[in-house]
């Protein structure tokens, strides 16, 4: 794998294997006052700004080790390297599964995922990634292992420094291994896909499921060609006009399953929806997938994360700007359980991609809540930070920081207020 | 213990500036009540404010940093820890005057409230939206929310929903230097560091919390509540591990002993079997459909492992009946001695019953009474040691038996606390979990937030790191029972059982 981002190209690569070996290799980067970028399935290696400095790569790719599988205790531990397809394969086996998803996860890192706080589609009835850490051991700058939490459910023990290190984009230390809550697998699985050609109707069917009988495993409201590809995902023919296709996934026992599916189709049907489809196992997993994949492929993906409200109608403002609309194939995934919307683009050039992110960060930036740009080309990032502003705690997070990283040797400049 | 002269009448007229005469407390008659929390530990304030508005925190605040006074912030005074416990001639800051409903979104279903809001009164208050607050810590009728952030409180209904961490959106803090600053939001994830998540569960050693945003849930179409009687700790423990091994998360598993059995009865008359050992509640909750599934695979796991008598209740008042002897469980061991140590440990679910009947060892071998009543389902246990207060022999065995219990839990895989926290209790113990680079990697956030004394700085000056709540979650900061006259060298832990 190439390790080059944002156009550097470090000089060297650590491979680590071991705990040990991942101890030396920031030792000897410390002491030699070089700077490092920790590396998974790079994945998400995109998401952040552009480094200050980048000598070394960390790949924790090889820092696999043993999966330490409770089923009784329904907890795992596993090391940085382990990629969540393999252990969601270790834990099915055992009828248990993590209680959170990422995109790609048959390349994502467990601490590629925790580090960048990925964001899953089960994160509408689940929440997110932090909610399901229990423990953690890091490395820290200097090569000196530390560890929080524990390995059971339920600990409050001191400072919960996992949580801190969750989504901090291992700018505090490195991540060397996670212990994770787990979930039961359900019995079964469908989801509901529905179409209709007004967005307040299909907002409106999804709010009374978030907010009434039952949370769907995963709710989103869908507009644009995206909506498009997840209602030819479902086998029928999307329609010519801009849609909104909502989304459901339900899980649980079988005849919960099929209430909720009657209920989701039953307020759909009332609602006037364009056309709907029930797609069970296989076809559910494939049109969940290719929702993740308008993310992939666009140029530009900005998330916001909010109250649902605020986030549905930040996703309305910003996909019917004209100069948006003009720069083309603009869609918006709404997470409704979370509270969460994410813009995606595919504008014909670098120019034009740097024009639409800051009519978006300027539409998000009057809104309460926060952003990331996940998604763009080098131009944008060096343009504007790709995190939304952290508001007045920012010299505390400067001095956490520093506590941490004293000589700015992880990811620097790369996490929220360039630190 | 400060006699009443060490009271600065200098840091009293200030204080009584920012917020009146009336509510700065000093004499010391009053300040007595101000010594408790709900531990066996316990110490004399130098003063106690009850500000009534954030801003009025924060200006207290620069006052006790003028006069160089630690501060410890106070809700109900619940704290099984010694969380509240004021050491150091603190000044106390009560929030029990911040309880105001800041603000409801039913449509998002979120709840800004202050932080002496009663952990019960949120749930009252947005019931009529169909919405409630998670986290239910036993005390939820007196404890204050703000104190279940310091604590990162639990409860019985924490085993599928979570901790209060996992229900907290944002946090308006007074930080060290007195300035108002928020963490977080009402939306789910925030810009830069979770320092959300990082404050909440740090026991008021990290600043004062003025405001908290929650998540609210919607009310479950159903619940059903089912209390099964076993012969045997084994039948009601298998039925755990079975139930849990079938695929379910029920919204709670409850379990209690004999000796709790024993006790509840003169108070509850809930006629249990007399040849019963465990009393065991489980709830299940959710769309009518799931509810009875899981329903007839409890009663199916429960018949099996040999209950001797079920009960079951659909409705409120029926449920409100099943849950009586375990929700007074604690107040009733006041029959069987005239007070109790809480020790709480987690373990893992299938060391339950090992530790449990180490449990009992330990007690016969220190001749004293335990009773056990406890969150079965995410390992969380609770034994309530039995004694005199007044014996300082059995304050000494009390205090040493939980010791010993702490340190068999930790020795199976599990934690020191699953929902009490630290406090002067457990700090001791951290060495029994956390190694020296551990335990310094969490004293920096401490000295992010809050900076830290120069290593010069004269003896005299308080120590700047330990500015809020001083002695607690650190080793060394205090002496757990000091007040009993335990010493440092009453007993020691033993060694360390890192988790990894």
């Amino acid at each position: 794998m190439s390790h080059s981002l944002d156009g550097f190209t470090p000089t060297s690569v650590e491979n680590p294997e071991t705990l040990e070996g991942l101890s030396n290799s920031l030792a000897k980067i410390h002491g030699a006052s070089l700077s490092a970028v920790p590396w998974g399935g790079g994945t998400r290696i995109g998401v952040g700004n552009v480094p200050s400095g980048y000598d070394v790569a960390i790949d924790l790719s090889s820092f696999t080790g043993e999966i330490e599988h409770e089923p009784g205790d329904m907890t795992v531990i596993a090391n940085a390297g382990v990629t969540i397809g393999r252990l969601n394969n270790v834990l099915a086996a055992e009828g248990q599964r993590l209680a959170f998803e990422v995109g790609n996860p048959a390349n994502a890192t467990v601490g590629g995922s925790v580090a960048s706080n990925a964001p899953g589609h089960r994160q509408s009835s689940t929440g997110g990634i932090r909610d399901w850490v229990i423990g953690m051991q890091t490395v820290l700058a200097d090569g000196t292992v530390t560890k929080s939490g524990g390995r059971v459910v339920k600990n409050v023990q001191g400072y919960e420094m996992h949580r801190l290190n969750t989504g901090a984009f291992g700018t505090l230390g490195v991540i060397s291994q996670v212990a994770f809550k787990l979930l039961p697998l359900p019995a079964e699985q469908q989801t509901i896909i529905a179409w209709f050609d007004e967005h307040d109707t299909a907002r409106e069917v999804g709010m009374r499921f978030v907010n009434g009988l039952f949370m769907p495993e995963a709710i989103t409201l869908v507009s644009g060609p995206a909506a498009n590809k997840v209602i030819s995902a479902s086998g029928e023919s999307a329609p010519a006009e801009r849609t909104y296709a909502l989304m459901a996934r339900v899980g649980g026992g079988i005849r919960a399953v099929e209430r909720q599916v009657n209920e989701v189709v039953g307020a759909i049907g009332a609602q006037g929806a364009i056309g709907y489809a029930v797609l069970s196992d296989d076809a559910t997993a494939h049109a969940w997938n290719e929702l993740d994949g308008v993310v992939y492929t666009a140029g530009l993906a900005v998330r916001f994360i909010s109250r649902t409200s605020v986030a549905l109608n930040a996703a309305l403002d910003i996909e019917s700007h004209p100069a948006i609309i003009d720069a083309g194939s603009v869609s918006s995934i709404v997470d409704l359980g979370f509270g969460s919307s994410t813009i995606t683009a595919t504008p014909p050039d670098d120019e034009t991609v740097l024009r639409v992110a800051r009519i978006i960060r300027e539409k998000l930036s009057e809104k309460p809540g926060s952003y990331v740009i996940e998604k763009c080309p080098l131009n944008v990032k060096q343009d504007m930070d790709v995190f939304s502003d952290v508001g007045s705690s920012i010299d505390l997070m400067r001095r956490i920081k520093a506590e941490y990283d004293p000589t700015n040797t992880l990811n620097p400049g790369r996490f929220a207020g360039k630190i | 213990m400060s006699p009443e002269t060490s009271v600065s009448p200098a840091l009293i007229s200030d204080l009584s500036q920012i917020v009146g005469d009336q509510y700065v407390i000093w004499r010391s008659g009053d300040l007595l009540v101000y010594e408790y929390d709900g531990s066996i530990d316990k110490a004399t304030p130098q003063a106690v404010v009850l500000p009534a508005t954030a801003e009025e925190v924060a200006e207290v605040v620069k006052i006790a940093n003028k006069h160089g006074a630690y501060i410890v912030a106070r809700g109900a005074g619940t704290s099984l820890s010694g969380g509240a416990v004021p050491l150091r001639d603190s000044v106390v800051i009560a929030l029990t005057r911040l309880t105001d409903l800041v603000e409801v979104d039913a449509e998002n279903r979120v709840a800004i409230v202050e932080p002496g809001m009663i952990n019960l009164h949120l749930s009252q208050q947005v019931s009529h939206l169909g919405l409630f607050y998670a986290p239910d810590p036993a005390s939820q009728k007196t404890c204050t929310i703000g104190g279940n952030i310091g604590e990162n409180a639990g409860g019985p209904h924490c085993l599928a929903l979570g901790v209060t961490t996992n229900h907290v959106l944002g946090l308006e803090v007074v930080l060290a230097d007195g300035s108002l600053t928020w963490f977080g939001g009402t939306e789910r994830e925030s810009t830069g560091y979770d320092l959300r998540g990082a404050f909440v569960g740090s026991e008021g050693t990290l600043g004062i919390v003025t405001k908290i945003a929650v998540r609210l849930l919607p009310k479950p179409e159903t619940t059903h509540t089912m209390l099964a009687a076993f012969t045997t700790m084994d039948g009601a423990s298998n039925t755990v591990s079975e139930i849990i091994a079938a695929g379910m998360v029920p919204s709670a598993l409850e379990m209690m002993d004999r000796k709790t059995i024993d006790a509840v009865e003169p108070f509850y008359h809930p006629g249990y079997p007399d040849e019963a050992e465990a009393v065991l509640i489980v709830e299940v909750d959710g769309l009518k459909e799931a509810v009875e599934e899981q329903t007839e695979t409890v009663l199916a796991i429960c018949n099996k492992n040999g209950a001797m008598e079920i009960r079951e209740a659909e409705d409120e008042e029926t449920r409100a009946k099943l849950w009586e002897t375990r929700k007074g469980a604690i107040g009733a061991y006041g029959t069987i001695a005239p007070t109790y140590y809480l020790v709480d440990g987690v373990v893992p679910r299938t060391k339950l019953r090992e530790v449990l009947q180490q449990v009992d060892q330990i007690a016969a071998e220190l001749d004293i009474t335990v009773a056990n009543v406890f969150h079965a389902g995410d390992g969380n246990i609770h034994p309530a040691i039995l004694f005199n207060d007044r014996n300082p022999e059995e304050v000494k065995q009390a205090i040493l038996a939980g010791a010993k219990i702490l340190e068999a839990c930790v020795a199976a895989g599990g934690a020191l606390s699953g929902e009490h926290g630290i406090g002067i209790e457990k700090q001791a113990y951290m060495p029994l979990v956390f190694n020296e680079e551990d335990l310094k990697a969490m004293a920096r956030l401490r000295t992010a937030f809050i900076g830290e004394s120069p290593a010069d700085a004269p003896i005299a000056v308080p120590s700047l790191g330990e500015r809020f709540n001083p002695g607690k979650v650190f080793p060394g900061g205090a002496v757990h029972g000091e007040a009993y006259g335990i010493t440092p060298e009453s007993f020691r832990p033993t060694g360390t059982h890192d988790w990894q």
